[in-house]
């Protein structure tokens, strides 16, 4: 509407510019659009332009592609786990860095390990942390001890390492794709290896214990 | 007489304010989201209900999976309210699912619905949770929080004047009905199951001077769930503990779970709706959490494994025949109960949940 049309003249009836200054009013009106909140408040009206939205990213955040499965940059007691690359066929470390923590001199892709979608039980299966600590309870070679590895259950492959799983995967019903996947771990975490002897020597309840750091 | 055409005074300033809340129009820049909603994030909604079927319509929620170190939580629901992966996996494992309102056990990660079970009453027409007097009697109630109250719900406040000679006088809060809104809630708790220690107690001689023995041992009554899982109830109650010595005689022990509060939904009707007015689509449900994220668990400490000599409960005399004062008799027993109650919190295998 154009302004000069809820203007009156001297002389004009008032109903009808009454009539025209409340459809003026009610045009008013803002309305949002994608991104936009519009709150009405009796001193005003609040727009609130929303920025676009970014994914959450967070310490072992586990994706999986038709490649296979990658972990992003995250540490147990300071250390970052290694991953078996796919493509190198080697360790590697999860932040994309060589042994030393150094980036490499030409950029690599990010290392994505396979998964082999018969490792699973009853359609799920897991990306888990493997740590195996020495006698004094500590992560001495993470190349080694502190690994990224798949596993059909929360408990690991029960082989005497400690294992905490990152993510949980559901596969579809016929069993060759991954349907839905759910993360576990947000925080880097921390491990500490609890070993119980009783007064004969004998070691009873060793424990794992990770903790979200 | 020429008519004048006027414009009501109401009108008039209705159109001002119209105009004053649209105008002035102030921008700003909202939060960045992130696509992200936590673990145990709720989910209520209403599902309407089928005349043709007979079935009424229900408060149900779903709920972001969480996990227990690392492991999935089941929740109890109906087969009417689970999703296809739960008949899957129940189909394979041969258990019956014909009767869509029996009630098995499904994980979170397979989306089931959850009922919304009892509610309690949190304002107007609540139940006490105490009492105090001082020349009238007091109950107390659980406080509607504030947040509610700025929505409109009225507190309970319920005096009692008078006695029975007198006559009792009941004096209700003041509210105005057409606005007062009423607040229903329930708890929806995680739960773990664990092994708890136990006493036997070997009643002795007492001619001897043995009362009875006791002996601590590890178990669980039975039906032990592997997995964490949520319960759904209208109000939270922690576990007791065994604080006192006379808890071991009245049969607290330690108790054969862990428990930890995950949330509490909250309901609130429509203004003027009666106390006792049932759930239905008008209500609002609220979420109230206290865990944002996957938990750890585990028991404070692994018992000893090395064995402990029975606790003989025994009178200060031998023979107790000249054992007659109650007085004499408390005194050990008192000292051998608070030696029991030592061992049984050293040795228990309660445990903790903690998240960040």
């Amino acid at each position: 509407m154009n302004i000069q049309e809820i203007k009156v003249q001297k002389g004009e009836k008032i109903q009808p510019a009454w009539e025209r200054l409340v459809r003026w009013v009610d045009k008013l009106k803002v309305v949002p659009g994608e991104g936009v909140k519009v709150r009405e408040t009796p001193k005003g009206t609040i727009v609130t332009v929303i920025k676009d939205s970014k994914p959450y990213r967070h310490p072992f955040k586990a994706g999986v592609s038709e490649s296979g499965a990658s972990v992003s940059a995250g540490t147990v007691n300071g250390q970052t786990p290694y991953i078996l690359d796919v493509v190198t066929k080697n360790w590697r470390r999860i932040d994309n860095r060589d042994d030393d923590g150094n980036k490499f001199d030409v950029e690599k892709p990010p290392p994505t390990m396979k998964l082999d979608l018969k490792n699973q039980e009853g359609g799920k299966f897991y990306i888990s942390l493997r740590v195996k600590p020495n006698d004094a309870g500590t992560i001495k070679d993470p190349k080694t001890d502190l690994r990224i590895v798949q596993s059909p259950t929360a408990d690991g492959l029960k082989d005497g390492a400690g294992y905490y799983p990152l993510a949980l995967f559901y596969l579809n019903a016929a069993g060759t794709a991954v349907e839905e996947s759910f993360q576990i771990v947000h925080h880097n975490m921390r491990y500490l290896y609890q070993a119980r002897k009783s007064t004969e020597g004998e070691t009873t309840g060793n424990r794992h214990l990770f903790f979200p750091v | 007489m020429k008519n004048i055409p006027l414009i009501r005074h109401e009108s008039w300033n209705s159109l001002v304010d119209t105009i004053s809340r649209r105008l002035p129009l102030r921008f700003e820049v909202g939060p960045n989201p992130r696509k992200w909603s936590h673990p145990w994030k709720i989910s209520p909604f209403w599902e309407a209900g089928d005349e043709e079927k007979g079935t009424k319509g229900q408060w149900l929620f779903k709920i972001k999976p969480g996990f227990v170190n690392g492991v999935e939580v089941t929740v109890p629901t109906r087969v009417k309210h689970t999703a296809e992966r739960t008949i899957t996996r129940l189909s394979e494992a041969k258990e019956d699912i014909k009767d869509p309102e029996r009630m098995v056990d499904a994980f979170l990660t397979e989306w089931p619905r959850v009922e919304i079970g009892p509610t309690r009453v949190i304002g107007t027409g609540a139940d006490p949770s105490g009492t105090s007097s001082g020349g009238n009697i007091k109950l107390s109630y659980e406080p509607v929080p504030k947040f509610f109250a700025d929505l409109g719900v009225t507190s309970a406040n319920t005096q009692i004047s008078g006695n029975i000679n007198s006559g009792i006088t009941f004096i209700d809060g003041q509210e105005d009905a057409k606005k007062a809104r009423r607040l229903r809630a329930c708890d929806v708790s995680l739960w773990k199951d664990r092994p708890s220690a136990k006493f036997e107690v070997d009643p002795g001689n007492i001619l001897a001077g043995i009362v009875g023995s006791i002996y601590i041992t590890y178990s669980h009554l039975g039906g032990m769930k592997k997995h964490p899982y949520l319960r759904v109830s209208s109000k939270f109650v922690p576990p007791p503990e065994p604080e006192s010595p006379m808890a071991l005689l009245e049969g607290i022990t330690d108790p054969e779970y862990d428990l930890t509060k995950i949330a509490t939904i909250f309901l609130v009707s429509q203004p003027g709706a009666e106390p006792a007015a049932p759930l239905d689509s008008s209500w609002t449900p609220y979420v109230e959490y206290n865990q944002f994220w996957n938990l750890a668990h585990s028991p404070q400490s692994i018992p000893d494994s090395t064995p402990i000599d029975p606790i003989r409960l025994t009178t200060g005399l031998a023979g107790g025949l000249a054992d007659i004062l109650i007085s004499t008799l408390l005194a050990p027993l008192n000292a051998q109960l608070n030696n029991a109650l030592q061992i049984l919190k050293s040795r228990n295998m309660s445990g903790r949940f903690w998240s960040l």
